[in-house]
């Protein structure tokens, strides 16, 4: 079987409706809404593939690609690995996930699919008064000061350099890694906080997202070489917390791998609590390994 | 409408539904809200809610997904 392209919106429609009438017992993982769809299928990196017990949708982001899936039950199945690894994500309530099923990926780890990892959504609502949060990145940046560093604000001309630095601590299988393209956006509408030496280099970066009402962030990571030392973690949540107060947003969302400990224990501190939301990865290795 | 209210109170029983109509457009529902939503409805009412439906203005309040409930009803 081989991968076809997804044109735009109605195609992508009509293909699950066709799966739909096919097989209406039909379960799906699939959470791109409409401006997704349009965007990736835009972009060209939005394929489909006919399984014999529904279809596949495949986004390709960059060194793999981004399977949902549309099947009709839980049984087994053939599906054969790409060019590219293949990852699938489920996000579930944590209580569901137990009260309803002890094995819940028979039908992928059946095809060679192994749990990669799994993240826990974590969210702060409603936000501390601006005036607190204010004092506390004040604080924070002092005790960044006084160590020889800054925070600031990323720009284009550092593109290479933020890269370099989720490239060296990031998963490669991180679903919102951003292309070039992507990134100068970001870094132009100043979306990227950063921490900077007496140098101007980066020691740590983090990615701002507005959405509807409420702020993610993203690709928090502090240079090996600066962990544990002056609190630049703290520093670029808080200016997260301040920019998201300041933008009128009442909550603000993260998801982190649940394995890691110094980011979960730097959400607690600052207030963030677990929603109970869970994200399980699933991971294909690509044709020949 | 009561089947409604009882779908959107499992899905996150902390939201007043009564009096907001920015679901989406304030953050209150996301995209896995929206998907979890939309297979309930499709069961609870016999109706094909399509991708091209799964827009805020379809979704930011109790009245506008009752009209869309109504409106795909008709369509069967």
């Amino acid at each position: 079987m081989c991968l076809e392209r997804v044109v735009d919106l109605q195609h992508f429609s009509a293909l699950v409706q066709q799966v739909k009438r096919q097989h209406p017992a039909v379960r799906s993982n699939c959470y791109l809404l409409p401006e997704a769809i349009t965007r990736c299928a835009g972009q060209g990196r939005l394929y489909y593939e006919r399984l014999e017990s529904g279809s596949a949708f495949l986004c390709a982001e960059g060194s793999y690609y981004h399977l949902y899936y549309y099947v009709e039950g839980d049984r087994p199945f053939c599906y054969n690995p790409k060019d590219k690894p293949v990852i699938i994500e489920t996000v579930y309530k944590a209580a569901e996930r137990q009260a309803n099923q002890s094995e819940p990926f028979s039908q992928w780890t059946a095809n060679g699919f192994v749990l990669h990892k799994t993240s826990r959504q974590f969210m702060l609502n409603p936000l501390p008064a601006r005036e607190q949060l204010a004092e506390q990145l004040a604080q924070a940046k002092a005790r960044l000061h006084d160590a020889g560093f800054e925070l600031a604000t990323a720009g284009a001309a550092q593109l290479t350099e933020v890269q370099a630095l989720w490239a060296g601590a990031l998963d490669p299988f991180d679903f919102t890694y951003l292309s070039d393209e992507e990134l100068r956006c970001e870094l132009d509408q100043g979306r990227v906080s950063c921490v900077a030496d007496a140098c101007g280099s980066l020691c740590a970066v983090l990615l701002i997202i507005f959405e509807r009402g409420a702020s993610n962030c993203r690709h928090l990571v502090t240079g090996a070489a600066y962990r544990r030392s002056v609190g630049m973690g703290t520093a670029l949540v808080l200016d997260w917390l301040v920019k998201a107060a300041a933008q009128g947003k009442s909550k603000c969302l993260a998801w982190i791998d649940q394995t890691n400990i110094p980011s979960l224990n730097l959400f607690a501190k600052l207030g963030f609590q677990a929603t109970g939301r869970l994200s399980d990865q699933l991971l294909l290795a690509q044709k020949g390994v | 409408m009561d089947k409604l209210l009882e779908i959107l109170h499992e899905l996150r029983p902390e939201l007043d539904y009564a009096h907001n109509d920015s679901l989406i457009d304030g953050g209150h529902l996301d995209s896995f809200d929206i998907v979890t939503l939309v297979g309930e409805l499709n069961d609870a009412f016999d109706i094909e809610i399509g991708v091209e439906d799964l827009i805020p203005e379809n979704f930011n309040s109790v009245a506008a997904m009752w009209s869309l409930i109504q409106r795909l009803r008709e369509q069967v």
